[in-house]
């Protein structure tokens, strides 16, 4: 899980070879130059990576407009994003952007609220450990999507079943990563604070938390994952609102754009999460001294 | 010799009081659980004891409905992790060799990626119907992405040393390939292909609890419908032994394969 999780964060980690600068007559006008030949590389570079895509538009705006791809099946992109231009204009949009986001957040911090403290328990207390790690990783085996029949015949299709649908998904990644993160913390960074004659408490907070902190954050980013595609499941189950609930909605209405709106929405917002916990790493882990790529 | 100093030194308890302790929490949670529903304290209807839904297990599996499930959602499972996890190992492949595929191919790719996989499910319902073609379709776009991203940073994180060391050998391209890239990158593979499966299981739950006549998925939202909770447990049983199975199968793979590997063993 931490691999994967590290793998994700460097999409492609040490794939970039720029052009090693020349050792010798490296003046203005090189440096000058040899930015517009990077400048020049990196538009290519974009240009490669934008053609598949842009291609793939085109193809499938004009196949639409010529009427080759039935309308219900597959919308050309301008109705999409005339029925994302509508749906926004009449804050339908935002409503359900809205509800679907304070779910997720909810279950997000109720699962890893307690993942974290039964990370920190286990990963701290080795009585704890043995107590609860066993259980806990067997109910990991459980896909945690399984669960919902089960939390909606407890909880009703309130806001209370989706809500501990999300947080049993959210619970688990923390939950791995931060006992993983204690636990991985260097031993000689142990030997050289009771060197320093730290106290138990001060080992904790100065020295196992700081360790422990880059597995933890990487594991409150796959926990925010886990709980937006666990929003999407909660809500095409059952719900009278969120963005889940427009998409399934327009699914029996066949109305294809509107499902697509929705699906793009639920990109966009899970990438934007993503980005700004990547910016979070930066402002906290800035301290280490790793690969950067 | 070697277990009485860990006993001496008190820090890791014997194999025989470890699993004891790991035993206590479940073992101590079923029999409060059973004591409760006995005396009815809890209702039966939202937590039936673990006695009842053994036995829902028992009739089920001898009425012979449970193997048609199981049957009818492991080919849809496996034919989507084929399907997906195939393609994402060569297109992994592909991107991971060639420079050129990867920066035709990458950018999109990733892009694709952003997209929950499991928000594109009524998408193709909509598109497919709710047969067979749908539900592997989804459950391959959840395989793809763990192994295409493995598999392309496997073949990007060999050592260069090994490159360096292979051109003073005079390997050729191809045995370059053969002989250094792909068991380099097998690691990676392999856990991604872990990692695929565990998604396939999860799409597999998604694609039949949404739409589905049959499946085992389908045979626990059908007992949610008639509140027949038991069922619905005996489901999550059987939905958490598969995905233990299969993972332990690949993880026996992974020991054979990587036998040659001298890393740090805990």
């Amino acid at each position: 899980m931490t691999n994967s999780a590290e793998a994700a964060l460097q999409p492609n980690g040490g794939v970039r070879q720029e052009a090693a600068p020349a050792a010798a007559g490296s003046g203005p006008k090189r440096t000058a130059r040899r930015r517009v030949r990077g400048f020049k590389a990196a538009a290519k570079d974009f240009a490669l990576g934008a053609a598949l895509p842009a291609a793939a538009l085109i193809a499938w705006q004009s196949a639409s407009s010529a009427g080759l791809i039935s309308p219900a099946f597959l919308p050309s992109p301008l109705a999409i994003l005339r029925s994302f231009a509508r749906l926004a204009a009449s804050e339908q949009l935002l409503h359900h952007l809205l509800v679907s986001m304070g779910r997720a957040g909810l279950g997000f911090l109720l699962g890893a609220a307690a993942g974290l403290l039964l990370g920190l328990a286990t990963g701290l207390f080795r009585k704890a450990q043995y107590l609860l790690d066993p259980s806990i990783q067997a109910l990991r085996l459980v896909p945690h999507l399984a669960l919902a029949p089960l939390i909606i015949l407890w909880f009703g299709f309130g806001e209370a079943s989706k809500v501990a649908i999300i947080s049993s998904g959210a619970f688990f990644p923390l939950y791995v990563n931060t006992f993983l993160g204690i636990r991985n913390a260097d031993n000689k960074l142990f030997e050289v604070a009771r060197v320093l004659g730290f106290s138990p408490g001060k080992t904790v907070t100065r020295l196992v938390l700081p360790a422990a902190l880059p597995d933890v954050l990487i594991g409150i980013r796959l926990s925010m994952a886990v709980a937006w595609i666990g929003l999407v499941v909660a809500e095409l189950i059952g719900s009278q609102s969120g963005i889940g609930f427009l998409i399934n909605e327009a699914k029996q209405n066949m109305e294809t754009d509107v499902i697509f709106v929705g699906i793009a929405v639920f990109a966009m917002v899970g990438k934007l999460i993503d980005s700004l916990m990547r910016a979070v790493e930066r402002k906290y882990l800035h301290w280490r001294d790793g690969y950067q790529g | 010799m070697n277990q009485r100093t860990a006993a001496a030194a008190g820090r890791q308890p014997g194999k025989g009081s470890l699993a004891a302790l790991a035993a206590i929490l479940p073992v101590a949670a079923l029999l409060l659980w059973e004591a409760l529903g006995h005396y009815g304290m809890i209702s039966e209807l939202l937590f039936p004891t673990p006695s009842t839904i053994a036995r829902a297990f028992v009739s089920l599996a001898q009425s012979g409905d449970l193997w048609i499930h199981l049957r009818i959602s492991s080919v849809r499972a496996l034919s989507g992790y084929a399907l997906g996890g195939g393609l994402g190992l060569l297109l992994g492949l592909l991107v991971g060799l060639f420079p050129r595929t990867e920066k035709l191919l990458d950018p999109s790719i990733q892009m694709v990626r952003m997209i929950p996989s499991l928000a594109v499910v009524p998408l193709f319902i909509l598109w497919f119907g709710i047969g067979e073609q749908s539900k592997v379709l989804i459950i391959a776009k959840s395989a793809f992405f763990p192994l295409y991203i493995q598999t392309f940073l496997g073949i990007r994180n060999v050592d260069n040393k090994l490159f360096e060391v292979a051109k003073v050998l005079g390997f050729s391209r191809f045995k370059q390939i053969f002989r250094l890239v792909l068991p380099a990158a097998l690691p990676h593979v392999v856990l991604g292909a872990r990692l695929s499966l565990g998604l396939s299981w999860l799409g597999l739950v998604v694609a039949e609890l949404i739409a589905s006549s049959s499946g085992i998925g389908y045979m626990m939202s059908d007992a949610r419908q008639f509140a027949d909770t038991p069922v619905v447990f005996v489901g999550i049983f059987l939905f958490a032994a598969l995905g233990l199975l299969t993972d332990s199968l690949l993880r026996l793979l992974e020991w054979r394969l990587l036998r040659w590997k001298d890393s740090y063993k805990g």
